[in-house]
């Protein structure tokens, strides 16, 4: 194609550790975005009627939503670097208003998009190698991970590298276009579930096995929405050779046995449910049995392969220990708090990750203006190899800072206001963009998400109730994962009203579990004081150390009901 | 009487727009004009004729209340398309005069 050959690599280090595109995945790039933009053009001509673009646009990650259409940028598996960032903001500020919103999926969302500039939009996007492909329809969606990925200290295997590979193996897959209902992966790279895994389609826990092998162990049928249920395992152990020919296993029995004649009953956890997950797990196998291992093997060469297109960031050989952190702990309470809550420990000594907080006490969850994501960009280049990752949680990780220079990026993340304490605590909120912007909505829940914000504004009380995640949805499509929040909290629709019913027991990570209601559905100006009472019942009770959800677990429903029902 | 208005969203940006007087689409809530049944059967047959131009699409009709002189439509979701994200209300639709639009 005329053009293609001219495309350069876009600016920034190579050492950044996102996959680095060659020429002939910039050319397909291209050429995808020359497509969309002959079908936007064939459509705004009268070419194209709205139920035959429908489909098109979707596959291009551009929904028609209350205000206007919305583009879902895919960020793979939540990594981006410093120069994508920048794009993103530009994107925000010349074709947007001024902000984006990073969702549950790791990606971002521009809200006020004109379908007329959205393939000049895709053009600037194919510029620094990303895109919206496969980020909407029937498809498998972006790979999610774990945000400390190719950082975290227990870590056993690089997840971003069999990400990568699923992704790639995804991608225009002739076979997984147009699979009965979409479909999502997520994966982690140690035993530790910081990814949701059983919460997806297929989640893909790594595991060692009695031999000190890494592998994986598969979970499948997993998922939130109308019918909320968590994985089953249908594979202990797989080799890591495997994964390919397993997954292509598991989606050939999908495809075909899937529903296609009920939309709320066409995800695969139907298909599990239905078949039962024994049964379910006996036809992948067979399939797996039939299937090519030469065809579809992974062999250490390809990974080696996949692996080397990730820039590697040069880390230095540092002490596990530095005076200046130490020193700054001892001295600034505040900094001390924060890291308390905001750091994650790194694999190599001397570094750690931060976790920026994408939710100012009264904020928007996920919000970020284009002036923060230059910001974030910014120090992502002076503190962590020019690299940052999205988290499904809503936040931002800078994966590399080093001990010496944690308390300096601390410190300049202040002026633009994301330097909230708050990761994991109950204003660490999940939330989705509910009725102020979605065409599904029944209700709002960010206005719900900043009264709880603002009501547990108070830092020491916030750290005195410790670990506790707080999710809302504005409808039953669950983008918040509000049925694994330790408090969920669901917007629904009563006689054209907005009304909230809450949950409380989810959890999203490796003891995955779904919410109980507490009761009926109440208006949104109740919800902080029920949510109040909860948080009492839970104070006046726990044990020394006992987290909330723990609290929950030993004490059971009862208590929490009669506190949540008294006036 | 039940009284509703029609709206759609523009093809080209995806704005959202009220069937005024005219008949044209306005950008501004405050400038629907309000429909009787009957009248709304007309006004849906106008819409239509528009989503077949390629100059809207989603056209449908939105159920309103009347308080003193002003419209309020009787759903969240509605309120909602009407004034924009009660979140961002410097993003809200201002009532602004001369707003004839061109679908």
């Amino acid at each position: 194609m005329d053009g293609i050959s001219h495309i350069q690599p876009p600016a920034g280090s190579q050492d950044v550790g996102i996959y680095h595109y060659d020429g002939l995945d910039r050319a397909w790039l291209a050429r995808r975005v020359e497509e969309f933009r002959e079908q936007v053009q064939r459509r705004m001509a009268g070419g194209l009627t709205e139920d035959e673009f429908k489909p098109l646009r979707l596959m291009n990650g551009l929904y028609l939503q209350l205000h206007a259409y919305m583009l879902r940028v895919a960020i793979p598996y939540g990594i981006v670097s410093s120069t994508q960032l920048r794009k993103m903001a530009h994107v925000a500020r010349k074709y947007d208003r001024d902000y984006g919103h990073f969702t549950t999926r790791q990606n971002i969302q521009f809200n006020w998009i004109k379908l007329e500039q959205a393939p000049d939009i895709l053009a600037e996007l194919a510029e620094v190698d990303i895109h919206a492909i496969q980020t909407s329809g029937n498809c498998i969606r972006n790979v999610t991970t774990d945000q400390f990925a190719g950082a975290a200290a227990d870590e056993i295997i690089d997840p971003r590298v069999y990400a990568e590979i699923l992704r790639q193996w995804s991608t225009d897959h002739p076979e997984f276009l147009f699979l009965p209902r979409k479909f999502k992966i997520a994966l982690t790279g140690s035993e530790k579930d910081r990814a949701a895994i059983k919460l997806h389609d297929i989640g893909i826990l790594t595991t060692r096995n009695e031999h000190g092998e890494p592998g994986f162990t598969v979970y499948v049928g997993g998922g939130l929405g109308r019918t909320p249920v968590i994985g089953v395992k249908i594979r202990q152990w797989l080799q890591v050779s495997d994964l390919l020919r397993y997954m292509e296993a598991i989606l050939r029995v999908y495809n075909a046995a899937g529903r296609r004649d009920n939309l709320y009953k066409a995800r695969i956890k139907i298909l599990v449910r239905e078949t039962g997950a024994e049964k379910f797990a006996e036809q992948v196998e067979a399939e797996f049995a039939r299937l090519s291992g030469d065809r579809f093997n992974l062999p250490p060469e390809v990974v080696s392969a996949i692996q080397a297109r990730f820039g590697a960031p040069r880390f230095a050989n540092l002490p596990a220990t530095s005076t200046a952190f130490d020193r700054a702990m001892l001295t600034n309470p505040a900094f001390a708090q924060w890291v308390g809550t905001n750091t994650h420990p790194h694999r190599m000594p001397g570094y750690i990750s931060a976790v920026i907080s994408l939710k100012p006490v009264g904020g928007i969850p996920g919000d970020a203006s284009s002036a923060q994501i230059d910001h974030i960009a910014a120090l992502a280049d002076r503190y962590s190899f020019g690299e940052a990752r999205v988290a499904h949680e809503q936040n931002v990780v800078l994966a590399h800072v080093r001990l010496d220079d944690l308390f300096a990026l601390w410190q300049e993340l202040q002026p633009a206001a994301i330097d909230t304490p708050n990761i994991g605590l109950i204003t660490d909120i999940i939330a989705c963009p509910g009725l102020d912007y979605c065409e599904l909505a029944n209700a709002r829940s960010i206005p719900v998400a900043q009264a709880i914000s603002e009501r547990f504004a108070d830092l020491a009380r916030q750290h005195d109730i410790g670990e506790l995640h707080l999710n809302i949805s504005g409808c039953i499509n669950a983008c918040a994962h509000h049925h694994v929040g330790h408090i969920g909290i669901l917007g629904v629709d009563k006689h054209g009203e907005e009304a909230y019913l809450i949950s409380l027991g989810g959890a999203a990570d490796e003891n995955a579990a779904l919410g109980q209601l507490l009761g009926a559905a109440m208006p949104a100006h109740v919800v902080p004081d029920v949510i109040e009472r909860v948080i009492a019942i839970y104070l006046a009770h726990r044990t020394q150390g006992e987290r909330f959800i723990d609290s929950f677990r030993r004490l059971g429903m009862a208590p929490f009901k009669e506190a949540a029902n008294a006036r | 009487m039940k009284l509703s208005v029609v709206t759609a969203n523009r093809l080209r940006d995806g704005a959202i727009l009220w069937l005024g007087a005219g008949p044209a689409w306005r950008e501004h809530f405050a400038e629907a004009q309000p429909f009787d049944a009957d009248a709304l059967v007309i006004a849906l047959e106008f819409g239509a004729r528009e989503v077949a131009l390629q100059r809207v699409i989603g056209v449908y009709a939105v159920d309103v209340e009347h308080n003193t002189d002003t419209l309020s439509p009787l759903s969240a979701r509605e309120r909602v398309r009407a004034h924009g994200p009660s979140v961002r209300p410097d993003l809200g639709y201002g009532q602004t005069h001369n707003t004839l639009v061109e679908a």
